[in-house]
């Protein structure tokens, strides 16, 4: 983990590899064009791809828009535990140390939550577009875009040992916020719109 | 520092989920004359019809259900931008009910529903509402239409002459769509559903009553002429929820 030593950068002599060590800037560079990619990816194809209307179903619910809805709910609700794991690992919760346990929960949460709103993604791209026909609908073609890219960006600062330590948390929380604001304009609606069913 | 980047896992299974749903979609939409699957057997998609198995490697498959997924590609659905039932613009859906055996059409416009199911000796006439993405519709001897459409596809339950049953089906133009001719001064009524795969199923009745439903012979979609199965000629007409019911 400690990896980086501030002092070493300067020691170029003893330590020639280190002379290549990039700084923070360049770190940073690879996972937030990587992220920006993503998102432009995701929404160019949702623009110009003809929505088909249909895509395949998935087992066990009324419709695709209502297994959309239960899949966006899970994965907020393991967002949630994705932000008191996070903020139980950097101690921000008062009076809670950080069980051995915390990390393995916030890693698996997040696996989860990510697989679970993939073939989400892939029926709104697929089969609905990218859309900007009512305000509800602009906002929520936009963020659920940007999540892709922001998840994409804090997979790849992870990898980054060297990254400045307040990259994660302000990644982690970006992730969230959009998230929740994904959910809000899609299984909020949803439910408050039809009720809540399966 | 030679630990594996579990994070480029994670992407990767990610894009590998993606990639499962996008060949299954594919293969689910794919027309039937269009498209070889890598085996090189011709996907045959209909909409009643179970969609093939996604041979993509990877997990996740084994949540996709195989059936009755509408096979037409719902085309010119990027140029429709209107909302919901504000838009007074006519949306027809058609397709078969999921399990096959009849079909369903539904119209809507500017807030108004027709809905029409047919199985060739029933049939049941439906009408309603159209509001907020929400379907609901009823008609004669109880039937009903629940359900959910939006600009390029409508889904639900329909229950009718007896019948119960689900359906998803597609926005759909012409020629797929909803015919009606009538023949002895309105005292017979024929009707049509042509689906999006090119299918149609009609039936003809005397008077509206359900249990007098009989087969009709199919419709000329070049003519829009048939012929009842008493001899008379007739010449049907598109019916949509502008202009019907």
């Amino acid at each position: 983990m400690n990896e980086f030593d501030p002092q070493a950068a300067t020691d170029t002599a003893t330590h020639p590899l280190r002379a290549r060590r990039p700084s923070p800037t360049t770190t940073l560079l690879v996972p937030a064009l990587a992220g920006c990619a993503v998102s432009l990816a995701l929404g160019i194809y949702g623009h110009l791809h003809n929505p088909t209307g249909v895509a395949v179903d998935i087992i066990g619910f009324s419709g695709p828009l209502s297994a959309k809805t239960w899949l966006a709910t899970f994965a907020t609700l393991l967002a949630i535990v994705q932000l008191v794991s996070a903020m139980v690992m950097y101690g921000k919760l008062p009076r809670i140390a950080a069980p051995p346990w915390i990390s393995g929960l916030h890693r698996w949460s997040g696996r989860i939550a990510f697989l679970a709103v993939v073939p989400v993604a892939m029926h709104c791209l697929y089969s609905l577009g990218y859309q900007t026909y009512s305000t509800r609908v602009m906002i929520h073609s936009f963020l659920g875009c940007l999540f892709f890219g922001v998840f994409t960006a804090k997979m790849l600062v992870l990898t980054k040992k060297d990254a400045p330590g307040w990259v994660l948390p302000v990644l982690g929380g970006a992730l969230f916020t959009v998230l929740v604001g994904v959910w809000f304009t899609s299984a909020y609606w949803f439910f408050t719109t039809f009720g809540i069913k399966r | 520092m030679n630990r594996p980047k579990t994070q480029h896992v994670t992407l990767l299974a990610g894009a590998a989920v993606a990639v499962v749903f996008i060949v299954a979609d594919l293969r689910a939409t794919s027309h039937p004359a269009a498209t070889l699957s890598g085996n090189g057997k011709p996907v045959v998609a209909t909409s009643s019809a179970s969609a093939p198995t996604p041979s993509a490697a990877g997990g996740g498959t084994t949540i996709i259900t195989l059936s009755a997924s509408p096979s037409a590609p719902a085309s010119a659905a990027t140029g429709a931008t209107a909302t919901d039932a504000a838009a007074a613009q006519v949306y027809d859906y058609s397709g078969h009910v999921k399990g096959g055996g009849a079909s369903v059409a539904v119209s809507i416009y500017a807030g108004k529903a027709i809905a029409y199911v047919c199985g060739g000796k029933f049939e049941a006439w439906l009408t309603g509402t159209a509001s907020n993405g929400t379907l609901s519709l009823t008609g004669k001897y109880g039937a009903s239409l629940t359900g959910t459409y939006i600009q390029t596809a409508a889904w639900g339950s329909v229950s009718g002459a007896g019948h119960q049953w689900t359906f998803n089906v597609p926005v759909v133009h012409s020629p797929s769509g909803l015919y009606r001719a009538y023949a002895k001064n309105h005292q017979v009524q024929a009707t049509w559903i042509v689906t999006p795969d090119g299918s149609q199923i009609g039936s003809v009745d005397n008077g509206g009553d359900p249990a007098t439903a009989n087969p009709v012979g199919a419709l000329d979609l070049s003519t829009l002429t048939s012929t009842l199965p008493d001899g008379t000629a007739v010449t049907a007409a598109p019916l949509d929820a502008s202009t019907g019911e």
